[in-house]
């Protein structure tokens, strides 16, 4: 895979982020404060299912082999 | 080239995953607005509900204590719009409403009212559209007057702007991490697929050393595996082909070469029998050779032409013996034959007799010494016919390409003994042609045995 698929796919996944975490940003009060406590927290969102996947597929593969 | 690239599969994989996410993301966003607009709605009628009730215990309350200034301090304490109507329905207190009483509650309102029920309703047009809540003011049972609350769906409309505009910037968020993981997905997905192109193109242009990795166990993996398979058959194929033609020339260029020189001999002296024996030999061995070319080819086009019969198979079988048994003698190879009674089966008798001479001639060819022997039974619902040899063998690798054309086991060797690598091919096709099965086993230096089966059919049975 060349870079300049890893770098559009990483800018589209950063970006989905950074939209993500303003959405509830617009309506606090104190928007900064909450624009990163909800990164922090839509990054964990988003890897969870990530790696979720992949110790399945890991456990799943090593049964198989 | 542009266009190139968005007909490419990463393109239509990426585009059908972007469409899949806007038929998720419009319908789900319909909704979610509607759902809050109608949380919003109830709530402003729940907080109208309230006030109204709050202020008609106030109302009852002060009445009866004589405390009419109670209630002009309730009035201040409601942010809505209140208007307070007698039992004629005149206006006695309004706040933050300017509308007429009597269009703000039209005549068949107010007989609802004084029925004693209550009023929810929407008035006025949009932008400026106000919620009413009415409730009859009764005293000691007597219809006293009504207390309206109104409120306008600016409020609502706020709120669910500013939930809209939550919604949209999740929804942009939620399609670009999509987009991006698609973009990664597609990618990774289609890199063995554009790897099998390009092992296909390189294929189609000769390089049929090409193989393409095999990553996974799924369709794709499959696939993969498909292809290597194709290019190794292709290119057992084409170097059978390009060995069949060294082959050829070889055997075309030998009989017409002796030929030739015994017919120049002869022109140079008078004929020798000796001479016209080899060149009658060299030439049968090339009409054989033309003969069977002309066979395979009438037999792949499928233009072969069967003359079916009743035929007694050990009849055939010994007039192919008889062919080859000359042969048999001059290399002092013996015959066992085995023969058990089989009912007629109906096949072309010539081409039967011609796979059984091609059997045997290939047994002879590969046996120094020892025997053949030829066995015709039935078994179950089946004529079985089997020629073994005790010859030099098949190794076990070959034996799954022996009825290919043009293969040839140890190819050194069977120039020597002669043949064209077709015959075995020619007689697989006949037999397979005619309804029957043929199979082969064989070991090393310790001989082969070929089977041919046809299934005895009902005719047969009652013939």
């Amino acid at each position: 895979m060349n870079y300049l698929v890893w770098a559009v796919a990483g800018s589209l996944i950063v970006a989905g982020l950074i939209c993500l975490s303003m959405a509830p940003a617009a309506m606090a009060d104190y928007p900064m404060g909450t624009f990163i406590h909800s990164f922090v927290v839509v990054c964990f969102w988003t890897a969870v299912p990530l790696l979720t996947l992949g110790f399945v597929y890991y456990v799943v593969t090593r049964k198989k082999n | 080239m542009f266009k190139n690239r968005l007909n490419s599969i990463v393109v239509k994989l990426g585009m059908a995953m972007v469409v899949l996410l806007f038929v998720v993301l419009f319908p789900l966003g319909y909704v979610v607005n509607q759902g809050f607009f109608a949380f919003y709605y109830q709530e402003s009628l729940q907080a109208l509900d309230r006030q109204s009730d709050k202020i008609i215990h106030i109302m009852v309350n002060s009445r009866e204590m004589g405390m009419d200034n109670h209630l002009t301090m309730a009035m201040h304490m409601v942010d809505d719009g209140v208007m307070i109507l007698d039992s004629e329905r005149k206006m006695v207190i309004q706040k933050n409403v300017d509308l007429n009483p009597r269009i703000l509650v039209k005549d068949q309102d107010w007989t609802q009212l004084r029925n004693g029920n209550s009023l929810t309703k929407q008035e006025g047009e949009q932008p400026g559209q106000w919620i009413i809540m009415a409730k009859p003011l009764i005293l000691n049972q007597q219809f006293q007057g009504v207390v309206v609350m109104a409120t306008t769906m600016d409020a609502i409309e706020r709120s669910v702007s500013q939930v809209q505009h939550v919604l949209i910037l999740s929804g942009v968020g939620a399609l670009l991490l999509a987009l991006g993981f698609t973009v990664l997905m597609v990618r990774k997905l289609s890199i063995p697929m554009l790897n099998m192109v390009g092992a296909a193109k390189a294929m189609a242009k000769g390089d049929l050393n090409v193989r393409v990795r095999v990553e996974s166990n799924d369709e794709i993996g499959s696939l993969a595996q498909a292809i290597n398979d194709l290019a190794s058959d292709l290119k057992r194929f084409e170097d059978t082909r390009k060995e069949f033609f060294v082959n050829i020339s070889h055997e075309l260029r030998t009989p017409l070469t002796y030929i030739q020189g015994y017919v120049g001999l002869l022109e140079e002296r008078s004929g020798s029998m000796e001479h016209i024996r080899i060149i009658k030999s060299e030439t049968r061995r090339l009409k054989r050779l033309v003969d069977d070319l002309f066979d395979l080819s009438q037999l792949e086009e499928g233009k072969m032409a069967l003359t079916l019969e009743w035929v007694d198979l050990p009849e055939v079988l010994q007039g192919a013996l008889d062919s080859v048994s000359m042969r048999m003698k001059e290399k002092n190879i013996s015959l066992v034959v085995e023969e058990e009674e089989t009912p007629l089966l109906l096949l072309d008798g010539y081409r039967m007799q011609q796979v059984f001479i091609n059997l045997l001639d290939n047994a002879i060819r590969y046996t120094k010494e020892g025997a053949i022997s030829v066995i015709t039974q039935r078994v179950d619902e089946e004529v079985h016919i089997r020629i073994c040899d005790t010859g030099s063998g098949i190794p076990e690798e070959e034996l799954p390409y022996i009825f290919e054309r043009f293969h040839r086991v140890e190819k050194s060797r069977s120039r020597a003994f002669g043949g064209t690598g077709l015959g075995l091919a020619i007689v697989k096709k006949l037999v397979e042609l005619q309804g029957g099965t043929i199979s082969v086993q064989s070991k090393m230096e310790q001989g082969t045995g070929f089977r041919i089966s046809f299934p005895i059919g009902k005719e047969e049975r009652e013939s």
